[in-house]
């Protein structure tokens, strides 16, 4: 089985009307980039979101929208009846198309077809640049390609993550953390998760009370009961996360011993051995002195998701609260901060 | 935690019935983004809608996890609602199937304004016409 896919460049102004027409003559769907949503998205105030000056850069200043509709030998097939394949001029195409019968077109003059679309959309709206362009997917092009990222790493000596479809014979003295990429941050990839991964590893005391504060996907949770620790609370302010970390904490048999729930710091009452706190500068800074109120005399403090440039301001503010650093880590421009009371 | 964007997809797939052929595979393979992963949390976050075609933006992240969430209807999804249409016509030059007064336009626009990037009303009001009439939909004074 293979599909037909067809890519449309063409206005924000035109978008809607594109992909109408395509959804009417039967693609199985439409997959939209639009490179105005993408800044309007980043440009809201509550946005938790940042994108590189890059990859801002390297957005088109067009819409790009693609179609797919199935081809089986006899042609597209376009709408939802499938019979005979019969070859059919453009005309005789758009006689077949005011029937609303659905059938199949030999790939000319389905394109024919389509242009013939655009044109009219282009006699009511701007559709500039409207490039058309053809070309065939298959299954096998992207069936596996997403697995092709993951694979079992060894974030620090204790610890080994792998996807459930891996097979991951962890060490001797390793704990081994099944982790399925997902809708929900930390899947270990990112610079910041396994810099927390280390951490927990290296300065976690055995039998502590932990806090994940931002807990995501549930991983520094993961791991922080998988060494060891008595209880761990699980917080995020995403209640969709909450419901991730749950399904991580039962999938690798620790749910007994971490506590997942949706709030934030300033609505916790209780004191840590250890916090954990894998966030960003904006979220970290106005709540240094609450994080000192919520450790336990000798407990340490894990800060992360502190890009470069924000390192210094996040230093000042903790030493200004009294705090000892322990250890400063960096990765591609992400700090680790370990510091305690 | 610190999201930094890696990409960004609408799709407009059919509630509660996606699967991974196209355009959810190719879509979100190319970023690294578990397929079954997002099939399954789609389907069931949009059980109670099942059949309807609805847009749902991803944002996809540098740790190849995402995040998504269903927008308004699109514009021609609407304006069919309004004129009580199955379809617009393939042939919008010479077969007009309805007509739609000003206003309707213009609340359909105001409706829109929450996420498309037009400049001001006026702007989202002459897309929204445009968009009618490509469909064979003539707008009309009230």
């Amino acid at each position: 089985m293979r599909w037909l896919e067809i890519e449309f460049k063409t206005s924000e102004t035109a978008a809607d009307a594109v992909e109408e027409a395509l959804l009417q003559d039967g693609a199985l769907g439409v997959a939209t980039e639009n490179p105005g949503e993408i800044k309007a998205l980043l440009s809201q105030p509550d946005s938790l979101t940042f994108a590189e000056p890059a990859f801002l850069e390297s957005l088109p200043d067009y819409v790009r929208i693609r179609a797919y509709f199935p081809e089986d030998g006899q042609g597209v097939r376009f709408g939802t009846r499938m019979e005979g394949g019969e070859t059919l001029s453009p005309t005789e195409a758009y006689r077949l198309y005011e029937s609303r019968e659905n059938r199949h077109l030999p790939e000319g003059a389905f394109e024919a077809y389509l242009r013939t679309r655009l044109t009219d959309i282009g006699q009511y709206l701007d559709i500039a640049p409207a490039s058309l362009s053809f070309s065939y997917v298959k299954e096998e092009d992207w069936a596996n390609q997403w697995r092709a990222y993951y694979h079992p790493f060894s974030p620090s000596p204790r610890l080994l993550v792998s996807p459930s479809w891996e097979t991951a014979a962890p060490a001797k003295d390793q704990k081994l953390i099944r982790l399925d990429p997902g809708s929900a941050f930390g899947t270990g990839t990112h610079e910041t998760t396994q810099l927390c991964l280390a951490a927990v590893d290296e300065f976690m005391p055995e039998e502590a009370y932990v806090l994940d504060l931002g807990t995501g996907s549930g991983i520094l949770s993961v791991a922080a009961a998988k060494l060891g620790a008595r209880r761990v609370d699980a917080c995020d302010i995403d209640p969709h996360a909450v419901e991730v970390c749950r399904e991580n904490c039962q999938l690798n048999g620790v749910a007994d011993r971490v506590h997942c729930f949706q709030g934030e710091l300033s609505g916790i009452r209780q004191r840590y051995d250890f916090i954990v706190s894998n966030i960003l500068a904006d979220v970290i800074l106005p709540s240094v002195p609450l994080y000192a109120e919520r450790m336990n005399e000798l407990g340490l403090l894990v800060l992360s998701g502190i890009i470069a440039d924000r390192v210094n301001e996040v230093k000042t503010a903790l030493s200004q609260s009294g705090f000892t650093f322990h250890q400063i880590k960096e990765k591609n421009d992400w700090y680790l901060l370990v510091v305690s009371k | 935690m610190a999201k930094k964007i890696a990409g960004y997809v609408k799709l407009q797939i059919p509630a509660g019935k996606a699967t991974p052929a196209p355009p959810v595979g190719p879509a979100l393979g190319q970023h690294g983004i578990s397929i079954p992963q997002f099939v399954k949390e789609f389907n069931e976050r949009t059980a109670k809608d099942a059949g309807l075609v609805i847009p749902v933006v991803i944002t996809v992240y540098a740790d190849r996890s995402f995040t998504f969430i269903t927008k308004t209807p699109p514009v021609p999804v609407l304006l069919k609602n309004a004129c009580k249409l199955n379809a617009g016509s393939g042939r919008p030059n010479r077969e007009k199937v309805a007509n739609i007064p000003m206003s309707e336009v213009r609340k359909i626009a105001e409706l829109k304004m929450v996420d498309t990037n037009a400049a001001d009303l006026d702007a989202c009001c002459r897309m929204v016409a445009g968009t009618a009439r490509s469909m064979g939909i003539v707008v009309v004074d009230d």
